[in-house]
């Protein structure tokens, strides 16, 4: 329903017909009730599911890489423990040592690499504050204009629709930095790499899209494990499978969403809505 | 004993597990040979190349195939693999090899017929040699 100034609400209709002499049904009468608060809190509520039942997924992957991490390394070191008690050959003896340092170190990496995580969602506590989308986008360019430079990039933005949002300052950072590294770095061999970055409203809700002219992605194939930790889809040596996870994370964290398109060959799409 | 594995193969990124294996295998003489391909990508493409060529002789006996890999995992590799293994005479015995403990990883990898066994690492070196010694021909 709608007040006398335009505030719509939520109500209940409570009626019995009315019946005439003939015993035919010729109205109803009954109340109205408003149930704004309580509708609202039911959606406030189912929200918070929502929220909670993201982050259970997400804890729940986590634990899930944690695992699998660690055993790698202690299985790989339950094997140079057997091999060392097998060998009797002391060159072979001093191989097998050498390896040792290798897993550690490898153990070292995984480690301090989860710390990472666990530290971006510690930053969670931090508040949300005015950025200007131009002054964030420089910050990045600023921070890889080496990478830049060597791939003759061009990143064109257009942030004209809306210029700046309440955010996260540091998140909004990681996340444009996630994206156009990925945009440079999956660039079509051959073809100098083209960012574009918007933002717009629709209905008031602000988006951000950034698209390049990479060499896209068969989202058939690799749709729904795209945003997932560790998962990489070329044999590209940087790439350590985490960007597009802790992306996917920021804008959850803050209550959005990210999507996808891309066209193999064309390029890709991420969509942020705020 | 005294009869060996001609060609043995790992399909694995983990550069330290490949490398510990090709140590065992080498120590206890299990495998003439070994192939070794670093994501399941490049493992398919060999078996097509082969599957082209009929060359029969270069099918490995043992099949070590782990999970979680880049560009193709274990996973797209068995879904692949199916499709071309009945064009082979050659009896393969394919074991998925992964750290992965995850009970639904073991379901999903016995659905499949031509998985021989889900093995947990760390495999125990004795295990390997009941492997090898099984498949012997």
């Amino acid at each position: 329903m709608v007040t006398l100034y335009g505030r719509e609400f939520w109500v209940r209709a409570t009626g019995k017909p009315v019946y005439n002499e003939e015993q035919s049904i010729i109205g109803i009468r009954g109340v109205f009730q408003d149930i704004d608060e309580n509708k609202n809190n039911e959606h406030n509520l189912q929200n918070s599911l929502d929220i909670i039942a993201a982050q259970n997924s997400r804890l729940f992957n986590f634990a899930h890489v944690v695992s699998h991490n660690l055993r790698s390394h202690s299985s790989n070191l339950s094997l140079v423990v057997q091999l060392l008690n097998e060998t009797k050959i002391e060159k072979d003896k001093l191989e097998l040592i050498d390896n040792i340092a290798d897993i550690s170190e490898n153990l070292d990496v995984a480690i301090s690499r989860l710390n990472n995580m666990v530290t971006h969602h510690d930053l969670m506590k931090k508040e949300r504050q005015m950025v200007v989308f131009s002054d964030s986008l420089d910050l990045v360019i600023n921070s890889i204009s080496s990478l830049i430079n060597r791939e003759s990039a061009k990143i064109i933005s257009d942030f004209k629709a809306m210029k700046e949002i309440e955010y996260i300052p540091e998140y909004l950072g990681s996340i444009l930095l996630n994206l156009i590294t990925n945009a440079i770095r999956y660039k079509q061999p051959g073809r100098k790499p083209i960012i574009f970055i918007q933002t717009y409203l629709v209905n008031d809700q602000p988006f951000m899209e950034i698209s390049d002219n990479g060499m896209g992605i068969d989202l058939d194939q690799y749709g729904d494990k795209m945003f997932g930790m560790y998962k990489t889809f070329h044999s590209n040596p940087d790439a350590k499978g985490i960007g597009l996870f802790i992306t996917k994370n920021q804008v959850e964290t803050m209550g959005g969403s990210i999507s996808v398109t891309s066209t193999v060959n064309i390029g890709t799409t991420f969509k942020i809505k705020f | 004993m005294g009869q060996k594995i001609e060609l043995a193969c790992i399909i694995d990124d983990d550069k330290i597990y490949v490398n510990l294996v090709r140590k065992i295998i080498e120590i206890k003489k299990l495998s003439e040979n070994l192939l070794i391909f670093k994501n399941g990508l490049e493992a398919l493409e060999y078996f097509k190349v082969i599957l082209s060529n009929l060359t029969e002789d270069k099918l490995p006996e043992i099949i070590f195939l782990d999970l979680n890999m880049p560009v193709m995992d274990g996973w797209e590799f068995l879904g692949e693999f199916v499709k071309i293994k009945n064009n082979f005479d050659k009896k393969i015995s394919l074991y998925v090899v992964s750290s992965s403990i995850d009970p639904r990883d073991l379901e999903r990898a016995k659905s499949f017929n031509l998985v021989t066994d889900y093995l947990i690492k760390p495999i125990e070196l004795k295990k390997f040699e009941k492997i090898f010694d099984r498949n012997v021909a």
